[in-house]
């Protein structure tokens, strides 16, 4: 007699791989035979799999429509089972299976629309934490401006765009106009972050990105200033440091900050 | 007992009703997947809406029939949760729902057998200990039944809470679409389910496939599943009873409306039996 193990792993080959072999130990009567019943199963897994990933990526979805969003949906599904408790983590790689599968400027624009709508995702429920004010900084010693290093919202996401995707966003979330088709475009640099409730994005300037990318690793205000002296010069660049972490501030990014003891900073 | 009374699942399109009117709901059961993120809006509503009123968790993955390890971190995500909002109860479903590390994300249906009891009932005394609290388990909808059974579904489920000692979730609209795609009475199936045990009922909508019902949650009560329902109040006494709509929400007055056949239906045969 089949055991339980022997059973699950057989009903589970027929989900994932079509294997029939669970076909035997199913009862079956004239009005619906058990190869049609445990087909049931078979369809409603993969449709409620792309389900939850066209609910994940419903500008995606509105790009493509539904009958070309159904096949990709449905080959994602065949190629990825779940291995996550909740349905709604499912869906974190279609963005680089849509580089793959979708060929030239559309596939890789696409993989871009679905990066940045799981992000946004990300960003919608990250982690609460509570925004600190640069008026906290005030009893900060001069000399110790160095060893500062700023801790950011759980919900602040980095990302970069290589095409129009935005522009396809927008037509799905905004009722802007659908674009005429996908384009390369030039690197640009993106964050997407939620205030109490509400999630945001914006762009970075070219400065901006790789410094918020080294404060992002828990580097100093010290280290920044270095990261600033190649491009705006040793005389300029403690100010110009100093301008980015006010705006993030006045964004409401940085959760909370410390002084990190001087050895560990290399000698600042 | 008092019972928490009439409830409805909390879906998001709800938050804003349910924060801000006097709804004719006693209480709303929520998907504890839904919530188990680390932060943002969903949690927000949702302790807001726990502050005015019941809330019971009901989950989808927990897998008590599974023969792979039970998940200790989704386990620990459960519990955490439900310090956070104080649930009435926590319920999930009598089925697996994968092994090897997949999650087929489905309510899938385990053979009624000795071994499979066994255990079962193993598991919902470790998860019972994990969580500090009995469990409720719902007897799922299913479309197969293993040959290898050697007892009915509402025996399995009798033992299960019996020897788990673990309380039950009845979804009438389940033993209703069961009984039609395995040819079985429905009525049969609540007389063997013990009552004592029963603390929530589920009513739900499901559509015919012709040759099958489909567990849709997508559409009003049945008919069908009203009378059984009727017999289920018979049975089971005041149970707390809740309307579970997943797809094609109608506005939310179109629920309450549907508790309040439930309130009636209830009221009527809780006066007859007095």
């Amino acid at each position: 007699m089949m055991r339980l193990a022997e059973i699950q792993a057989a009903f589970q080959r027929h989900l994932l791989d079509d294997d029939a072999s669970i076909v035997a130990v199913i009862d079956g009567d004239e009005r619906l035979p058990a190869a049609e019943r445990v087909v049931i199963y078979r369809h409603a897994y993969v449709a409620r799999l792309a389900n939850a990933l066209a609910e994940s990526h419903p500008a995606v979805h509105h790009a493509l429509g539904e009958p070309r969003f159904a096949e990709l949906g449905w080959a994602f599904v065949a190629s990825r089972p779940s291995r996550f408790a909740s349905i709604r983590w499912y869906g974190r790689e279609f963005a680089d299976f849509l580089a793959a599968r979708v060929p030239g400027v559309p596939g890789a624009g696409l993989a871009d629309l679905a990066r940045f709508e799981w992000t946004l995702g990300v960003a919608f429920d990250a982690a609460d934490a509570a925004a600190v004010e640069a008026g906290d900084l005030a009893g900060i010693a001069p000399q110790d401006w160095n060893r500062l290093r700023l801790r950011f919202l759980p919900s602040l996401q980095r990302l970069r765009l290589r095409s129009n995707a935005l522009e396809w966003w927008r037509a799905a979330t905004e009722r802007a106009a659908r674009p005429a088709g996908w384009r390369k475009a030039p690197d640009s640099e993106w964050v997407a972050w939620r205030g109490r409730l509400t999630t945001s994005f914006r762009s970075l300037a070219a400065e901006e990105a790789p410094c918020l990318d080294t404060a992002l690793e828990g580097r100093t205000f010290g280290e920044l200033c270095e990261h600033l002296v190649a491009s705006v010069g040793a005389d300029a660049a403690p100010l110009r440091a100093a301008t980015l972490l006010k705006r993030w501030f006045a964004e409401g990014w940085v959760a909370g900050f410390d002084l990190v003891e001087a050895q560990a900073t290399g000698g600042h | 007992m008092k019972t928490l009374g009439f409830g409805l699942g909390l879906r998001p399109p709800h938050y804003e009703a349910a924060l801000n009117e006097r709804l004719r709901v006693d209480w709303f059961e929520i998907i504890t997947e839904n919530y188990l993120v680390p932060g943002g809006a969903p949690l927000q509503h949702l302790e807001r809406i726990r502050a005015r009123y019941p809330v019971a968790m009901h989950g989808v993955s927990l897998s008590i029939g599974s023969t792979a390890p039970l998940d200790f971190q989704y386990l620990g995500e459960v519990r955490a949760l439900a310090a956070r909002i104080e649930p009435a109860w926590i319920s999930d479903h009598l089925c697996w729902t994968g092994v090897d590390g997949r999650n087929l994300h489905d309510l899938l249906p385990l053979p009624y057998t000795e071994e499979a009891l066994r255990h079962v009932v193993e598991r919902v005394r470790r998860v019972q200990d994990f969580l500090g609290r009995r469990l409720l388990l719902e007897n799922v909808s299913s479309y197969v039944s293993y040959r290898v059974s050697e007892m009915s579904e509402w025996e399995f489920l009798a033992q299960v809470a019996e020897r788990a000692d673990c309380h039950l979730l009845l979804d009438v609209n389940n033993v209703y679409v069961s009984s039609v795609n395995h040819s079985f009475d429905p009525l049969a199936y609540l007389a063997g389910v013990p009552a004592q045990r029963v603390r929530q009922m589920h009513l739900a909508g499901h559509q015919d496939a012709g040759t099958h019902l489909i567990d849709t949650h997508d559409a009003p009560v049945a008919p069908a599943v009203w009378d059984l329902y009727t017999h289920a109040v018979e049975r089971f006494g005041e149970v707390a009873t809740m309307v579970e709509r997943d797809d094609n929400l109608p506005p939310i007055e179109a629920l309450i409306e549907e508790l309040d056949v439930a309130r009636t239906i209830a009221a009527a045969r809780l006066k007859d039996a007095a």
